[in-house]
């Protein structure tokens, strides 16, 4: 009988510019058998560029699991600099192959101005990098 | 009276920005399941970029990148929620718990220029920064600790190391004043464990 | 015959950091006890704070457990409010003794030379009060603490 236990795997990334989609391409553990929830969060950076404490969408994103096949579905990322955490995950029952990729795209909503980011591409310095993270709720048997 | 539970808790100081504290202790022998665990912070500005790993009989339950904030609860959260409770309890039988609590650890990654232009996923490498976590069966004891000193870092908000090709905003924006936090804090855990 | 009973303990704190115990019998009617609620009159006095008590002789909450978990805000439902005890906590007239310790020195703590981070929350640790003239957190002195119990002839 294999064992499973439950683990929580982050999947963090940066987002650099405000008007370059990040595409995100990662392999999943290959311990992972079973995604059964996930949360995604901002991690830090926004809270330099803005003297709200929550704005209810920053960005995008979409997710897939097992090598494109599964397809998560769409996420509104919000930012919330207060301190009371939220237990709340979203429900899955996604069956994880073995080495298979998590992949999507994350499309940044705030801060896309002119004042971000030149007409030229440059980043101008009231831009901040800023990182969001999925969080999966798993099963492990490792 | 036989009691059926107990919040096993371990304090630790953090005594500046960007400090690294781990712990290692025994689950009290009576009880042989772990349903929950659940951090208290000094002071909430600590909380953001402050991650917490977990760590079971060297089995992880939660990554070193485990943000802090995710496991602090506030006071308009039912006394009875105030915990992540694991779907599955985890088996402990003195086990030996681990824990691995960063001070801003995340801040310290955003001025990171390894990336493609646009941003991309952070290698796990990358956010453990050291492989911290003793291995082997030999510690038991509160009395061992191990402390990294990473570089300090201005907490509670730090964008952009040194060398960084953009110029990253240092008074720019407007950015909202951050909560205060004061060193040392402290971080308390309390894992619930059950017969 | 009522079920319930919500018994009051009411503690005055007059000062920064000071520690009060406390005794109290269960009302005598009530099988057990189901919860606990703690309620203050300053949410600055909240952080920091902690309440322990035994119930005839074993611990029900060590003196290290933090009120922050024992209340909540008003943002929370009225029935919500109380920690409610993972099982059943045998009262039947038992006799309590407690202990309230007021957090707001909490800003004051020192680096107390432990390079580990781990430390011993028995261990004094606090900076002295001396040259500041008022407490960090702006507790306001004194204030009076409510512990409720719950106690409950249900099953």
């Amino acid at each position: 009988m294999t064992k499973t236990r439950i683990i929580y795997h982050p999947v963090p990334f940066i987002v650099r510019q405000p008007l370059t989609p990040v595409t995100i391409n990662t392999v999943l553990p290959s311990h992972i058998r079973k995604v059964i929830g996930i949360k995604v969060v901002h991690s830090v950076g926004v809270q330099s560029m803005t003297t709200a404490a929550y704005l209810p969408v920053i960005g995008y994103l979409s997710l897939e699991f097992n090598n494109k096949q599964y397809h998560f579905g769409h996420l509104d990322v919000p930012f919330d600099n207060r301190a009371e955490a939220s237990d709340a995950y979203h429900d899955a029952a996604i069956d994880i192959m073995a080495g298979s990729l998590l992949t999507g795209n994350y499309e940044n909503k705030v801060f896309t101005g002119i004042e971000y980011q030149k007409a030229d591409g440059t980043i101008t310095d009231k831009w901040s990098n800023y990182i969001v993270t999925i969080y999966l709720k798993a099963l492990s048997d490792d | 009276m036989i009691q059926g539970y107990r919040f096993q808790k371990v304090s630790l100081r953090i005594s500046k920005s960007g400090q690294r504290v781990y712990f290692n202790a025994e689950s009290h022998k009576d009880f042989s399941m772990l349903k929950g665990i659940a951090l208290s912070v000094g002071y909430d500005g600590a909380l953001f970029g402050s991650t917490f790993g977990f760590r079971v009989d060297e089995k992880k339950v939660l990554d070193e990148s485990h943000e802090a904030h995710l496991l602090v609860f506030g006071n308009d959260v039912p006394p009875n929620n105030r915990m992540l409770f694991f779907e599955k309890p985890i088996p402990i039988h003195s086990a030996k718990l681990e824990g691995i609590y960063t001070d801003s650890a995340l801040q310290s990654l955003l001025g990171n220029i390894s990336y493609s232009p646009g941003g991309g996923v952070i290698a796990a490498t990358d956010v453990n920064v050291k492989k911290t976590y003793v291995s082997g069966k030999d510690i038991v004891s509160y009395g061992n600790a191990v402390v990294d000193n990473v570089p300090v870092y201005n907490a509670p908000i730090n964008i952009g190391l040194g060398n960084s090709s953009m110029t990253m905003p240092s008074t720019g924006a407007s950015p909202s004043a951050p909560a205060p936090v004061y060193y040392p804090y402290d971080v308390k855990i309390t894992m619930f464990l059950s017969r | 015959m009522k079920n319930n009973k919500f018994q009051r303990i009411r503690l005055r704190v007059s000062s920064a950091g000071e520690t009060l115990r406390f005794n109290a019998v269960c009302d005598k009617g009530f099988r057990n006890i189901k919860g606990i609620f703690v309620s203050l009159p300053q949410d600055k006095a909240i952080q920091g704070s902690m309440l322990g008590f035994r119930l005839n002789n074993v611990e029900v909450l060590d003196d290290g457990h933090e009120v922050k978990n024992l209340t909540a805000s008003n943002g929370v439902a009225p029935n919500n409010k109380f920690f409610l005890f993972p099982e059943k906590i045998e009262a039947l007239g038992g006799s309590i003794e407690g202990r309230y310790t007021d957090g707001s020195k909490y800003p004051l703590l020192v680096d107390n030379g432990e390079d580990s981070g781990v430390y011993d929350p028995g261990k004094v640790d606090f900076k002295t009060l001396a040259g500041y003239t008022t407490n960090p957190y702006g507790v306001v002195f004194p204030y009076d603490v409510i512990i409720n119990i719950w106690l409950t002839n249900e099953a």
